[in-house]
């Protein structure tokens, strides 16, 4: 009876310690949100919403591993509103989406709504709002160092301590394609500290800013899109 | 006991070390050699209603850029049907019937002009020189447009620029010829969504409206 009892306190023991030391591994991240809305929004049941990269031939661009993290999130879950992906859509508006195309601001795009082929792609799709995704991720004040040596017996080790702030500034500007109006922005910034502390085993604490960006941003856009009282 | 963990620990290590030492003499004098496959989708634009003809030269069709780098050497293959992806796919949109051709002797053939591109250089630069996360590749093409009797009407210099971010092509072991792959894709969209543009009313040379008008007036 004792042995099991000893077993069960353990297994409690071993579990906590695991979780703790799976949540210390994510590192802490702070997310702050922020949104500015111009006009009302709604979206109809065969609508669906386009999300692109702003994309740029001169400045950095936002990486695809966010833009596909948001594409999926936003088209996930109960509240989830249907989504074409950045690449599907470029493909189909060929070639007026492009990075030396695309229309810079909603003058453009009614411009472009002048076209009765892109008027008609955009009906055939569905496409209610685009969604214009810009920002990335940046690691800043990097410190400290780890050195890795094959020590004698040849067992490798590693000493030192490597630290560093990783910051994920993300934001989404929303066109509504059927009025050819802005409808507003919604932005997430994520700041963490990352450290790697090195006695023989080096234990990375990774702050996963770009996840958590990407989760707060897409939350916020289906809030933005479906609660805006249309 | 205590000799056996000594010894598969010993092992262990050397085999690790080899591995490293292996993956850091490759990624060193690698390079990479990138044969890209690019697939450029129909252009939703108005056709002019005009027939043209394509010349691809055999150095067109065939171009290769090779590039030492240090001790790395960088290899694109950028003919293997890509230049025709290129230009049928951009001439296709903007003209109601393309031809191509098997020589610039135009004896015999019935088009209102013909577009003869050549590929006159492709610049490349990795994360390495300039000092950013990007590779990038710029391929440089002249497109002849000449007239039914081989007389040359314009000459448009075309660069083709392309970009990847290194952080989407591994963090650890740099994928670095997916990366000039993509990089190189980009290019060549780019360079056939310039071609586009440059019919554009607002960007097109006056010779070439005109050459666009009386085709036009002649067909009507």
């Amino acid at each position: 009876m004792k042995r099991v009892k000893d077993w069960t306190f353990s297994s409690v023991i071993l579990s906590i310690v695991t979780l703790t030391g799976a949540l210390a591994l994510q590192g802490c991240v702070q997310t702050t949100q922020e949104e500015f809305r111009e006009a009302n929004t709604g979206i109809g049941e065969d609508q669906i919403i386009a999300i692109l990269r702003r994309a740029s031939l001169t400045t950095e661009n936002t990486e695809q591993a966010f833009l596909d993290c948001i594409t999926q999130r936003t088209a996930k879950g109960r509240d989830g509103i249907d989504v074409i992906s950045n690449q599907e859509f470029i493909d189909a508006f060929y070639p007026w989406f492009e990075a030396r195309t695309a229309p810079i601001d909603i003058d453009e795009l009614k411009d472009l709504a002048h076209n009765d082929k892109i008027k008609d792609r955009l009906d055939t799709l569905g496409i209610r709002y685009l969604v214009w995704i810009d920002g990335s991720t940046k690691r800043i004040n990097q410190n400290g160092s780890v050195q890795c040596a094959v020590a004698t017996g040849g067992i490798p080790a590693c000493f030192g301590f490597l630290s560093w702030r990783a910051e994920s500034v993300y934001e989404a500007v929303i066109w509504d394609v059927e009025r050819n109006i802005s409808v507003g922005k919604i932005s997430s910034e994520s700041k963490g500290m990352s450290f790697v502390p090195a006695v023989v085993i080096p234990i990375p604490f990774i702050a996963r800013t770009q996840s958590s960006a990407c989760t707060s941003l897409a939350d916020q856009l289906k809030e933005f899109i479906e609660g805006g009282q249309e | 006991m205590k000799s056996m963990i000594k010894k598969v620990l010993v092992d262990w290590c050397v085999r690790a070390t080899c591995l490293s030492a292996l993956f850091i003499l490759w990624g060193c004098a690698s390079g990479a050699h990138v044969i890209p496959s690019i697939s450029i989708p129909s252009p939703l634009i108005e056709s002019f209603p005009l027939t043209v003809g394509i010349y691809y030269s055999a150095e067109l069709k065939d171009y290769v850029h090779e590039e030492p780098k240090g001790r790395q050497k960088y290899v694109i293959e950028l003919g293997g049907g890509n230049q025709e992806q290129v230009f049928d796919t951009c001439y296709g949109g903007l003209f109601e019937k393309t031809v191509t051709l098997e020589s610039l002797d135009l004896t015999n053939v019935e088009v209102d002009g013909i577009f003869h591109p050549e590929i006159t250089g492709v610049t490349l630069t990795t994360p390495a020189e300039n000092v950013r996360d990007y590779y990038e590749v710029m391929v440089h093409y002249t497109i002849q447009l000449l007239d039914p009797a081989g007389n040359e009407l314009h000459k448009w210099s075309v660069n083709g620029y392309g970009r990847v971010n290194r952080h989407d092509y591994g963090s650890v072991v740099e994928r670095t010829s997916d990366a000039l792959e993509q990089a190189t894709e980009n290019a060549l969209r780019d360079a056939s969504t310039i071609i586009i543009e440059s019919f554009n009313p607002r960007q097109r040379p006056v010779v070439v409206s005109n050459w666009l008008n009386s085709n036009r007036s002649n067909t009507e």
